[in-house]
């Protein structure tokens, strides 16, 4: 919003600026000797081709050279700098083209020093509007950047050395400290994973392995549950942190048909337990998707994991994927409760749960959270739907890496059809 | 068997040695690192197991140094509590030959550390045949068979079937099976790989219901076991 509106501001003020300029050029036309010469030398024009131009009046002219003055607005704002200057040029050639046929033919004299030098300066003009506007918002926006930083406690950097340089120099200087200081957070943040992952997950891992020193009774298995949920909070959140930091450079390549096969793989046996009918339909050759493996994987398990824990037992758990030219998509039925229609639309957010089991059965709350936001960097996503009572559908799209031509792998495959006869490849 | 444990967090140490003590190892235990680059070269070690975090230096760091100062060395197996990729592909490029992460269980860790053993004394005797189960290989004329039926296997398929069979349990970095299989190829063809493992999969049905599992470790290792 405040960005349209300062375009609409730099366009009526350049306007303001432009019919203003006209205007005084148009009106106080006739004392000035720069016109005098022009109009001389149009008359001496129009002699040679036999006949006086008239001149036209006042106002007439003026009106038309505010008119000329302002037409350049309906472009600049659309074209990039260079485009609008090329424009503004051809336009004001066309306009003295168009003054000079007045005269020469139609014998109509339009004093034009109104509409050309407007013309002339409505480039700068508004370029000049736009980059002080842009500044303004620029400026606006760092100020506000700076004081969140402010409120979490980044120190500023004094007022007094920045005020002796040049505002542009104390600009940058400042553009430069508040991106160190996002810098910074991003560090720390990342630092707080890393004490998150090893410091407090190592002494929970020692009190595990501990805990099997003891004879079992009820409060070695509840404390053993204690535990174990503690550890896959703090697993949990590690992930989710890891699925919003996710960088985007890194994804490589991977083939998304092992990976899947990979999880169900991982699932195999918690599914023998319960004897459930694991029905799985891959396709048989690999599907390339660009993303991170490791989270990839872990997002796909979850869903699988998540899905065998609301299967009642011996019931059955699809697993199906198919895929069109541009992308994959994986279906996981299963046929336990289902999910309240008013609780589908929140168990992707996170710390949420779905209602009606033991608080000390749950997870972290962060599994399908961490789920939806891995698909989404990777450009996928995940849905749900369910009838209450029969079972819940989860559906997962991802794009299909597109090979650029000529790659050399693309080649390596084409030459495996005929090597599976030579037995060579 | 004598192994080496590299391990600062004392309650961890105390139950990692009850376990291979019980597997009838002999475990020295050192607390950090300078410590153990002291004494290593004294004794002959069948495995190192090392902790990432140390009082004194980083479990890599150790890695680094004893690949200097000796060049017949152990398997290594890193013990630790970070699951990270970066982590990982960190170790494994460093040298270690596998991985587990804090807190393993018993069996994974033993798993792990009998695989290990199990590869360096199986890795000079190349036999006729091998048989896994309903899977037969026989090395002479390079037929696959499964359950009496005969799978065609392309030669590299077949090298790659026999490798991960021989190592069984061992994670097989992707570099390393690169150079083995195909004596080098250039990281543009990372795909290939990936394919002809997909091939196996399929054509030798190493799935769970068939008693086995064939993992992918972020796209660096590879690891077939048996369920």
């Amino acid at each position: 919003m405040f960005v349209i509106g300062m375009r609409l501001n730099d366009k009526i003020y350049t306007a303001a600026v432009l019919v203003f300029l006209s205007l005084l050029l148009s009106l106080a036309t006739e004392p000035l000797c720069l016109d005098r010469l022009f109009y001389e030398g149009v008359q001496l024009l129009s002699h040679t081709a036999g006949g006086v131009a008239r001149t036209t009046s006042l106002p007439v002219a003026a009106i038309l050279c505010v008119f000329l003055a302002v037409l350049p607005l309906l472009w600049l704002p659309k074209l990039t700098p260079i485009q609008s200057l090329a424009a503004n040029l051809l336009y004001l050639i066309s306009v003295t083209g168009i003054l000079l046929v007045g005269v020469l033919v139609f014998r109509v004299w339009i004093p034009p020093l109104g509409a050309l030098l407007p013309i002339l300066l409505a480039y700068p003009m508004w370029r000049w509007r736009r980059l002080d506007s842009a500044q303004l918002f620029l400026d606006r926006e760092l100020q506000n950047l700076r004081d969140e930083l402010a409120a979490l406690g980044m120190e500023q950097e004094e007022e007094n050395a920045a005020a002796n340089e040049d505002p542009l120099q104390s600009r940058i200087s400042r553009v430069q400290l508040t991106a160190k200081h996002l810098r910074d957070l991003h560090q720390s943040r990342s630092d707080t994973l890393t004490f998150i992952s090893h410091d407090i997950r190592a002494p929970l891992g020692a009190a595990m392995l501990l805990l099997d020193k003891f004879e079992h009774n009820k409060y070695t298995e509840r404390m053993g549950k204690m535990i174990t949920r503690a550890y896959a909070m703090a697993e949990g959140f590690l992930q989710a942190s890891r699925a919003e930091m996710i960088n985007v450079n890194k994804f490589q390549e991977l083939d998304i048909v092992s990976l899947i096969q990979q999880a169900v793989d991982d699932v195999y046996e918690l599914s023998l337990i319960k004897q459930l009918k694991l029905s799985t339909r891959l396709p048989e050759d690999p599907l390339w998707v660009r993303g991170d493996f490791g989270l990839l994987l872990r997002a796909i398990s979850n869903v699988l994991l998540n899905a065998v824990k609301y299967s009642p037992e011996q019931s059955e758990l699809k697993v199906l994927l198919a895929s069109d030219e541009n992308s994959v998509e994986l279906k996981v039925i299963d046929q336990g409760p289902g999910i309240p229609a008013k609780k589908i639309t929140k168990i992707f957010k996170r710390f949420s749960r779905a209602d009606g089991e033991h608080q000390a059965q749950e997870g972290s709350g962060l599994g399908l959270y961490f789920v939806s936001v891995t698909l989404r960097k990777h450009r996928g996503r995940i849905t749900a739907s369910s009838v209450e009572g029969h079972g819940a559908t989860f559906v997962i799209t991802l794009p299909l890496e597109r090979r650029k031509a000529n790659s050399p792998v693309e080649n390596e495959r084409r030459a495996l059809i005929p090597a599976m006869f030579s037995d060579s490849i | 068997m004598k192994i080496a444990l590299l391990e600062d967090d004392l309650a961890f140490a105390e139950t990692v040695i009850e376990w291979l003590e019980e597997a009838h190892f002999e475990v020295d235990h050192f607390e950090t690192g300078l410590d153990f680059l002291r004494q290593f070269p004294n004794v002959q070690y069948d495995l190192f197991i090392f902790d990432w975090a140390l009082p004194d230096m980083e479990g890599p760091d150790v890695m680094v140094s004893v690949k200097l100062r000796s060049n017949k060395l152990p398997p290594i197996i890193f013990f630790t509590g970070r699951s990270e990729e970066d982590d990982i592909v960190r170790v494994m490029e460093a040298g270690a030959d596998d991985y587990v992460v804090k807190p393993a269980s018993r069996a994974l860790l033993m798993a792990r550390v009998n695989a290990l053993l199990r590869r360096v004394a199986s890795q000079s005797q190349v036999e006729a045949c091998y048989e896994y189960g309903a899977l037969k290989l026989d090395t002479k004329s390079r037929v696959a068979t499964l359950a009496g039926e005969e799978v065609k296997l392309t030669d590299k398929e077949f090298d790659l079937a026999l490798y991960f069979f021989k190592n069984e349990g061992v994670l097989l970095s992707r570099t390393h099976l690169m150079n083995v299989v195909w004596g080098a190829i250039s990281e543009l063809e990372t795909r290939k790989v990936d394919v002809h493992i997909s091939h196996l999969r399929s054509k030798l049905k190493l799935v769970p219901e068939n008693g086995w599992k064939l993992t992918s470790i972020y796209q660096q290792g590879y690891r077939l076991e048996r369920n």
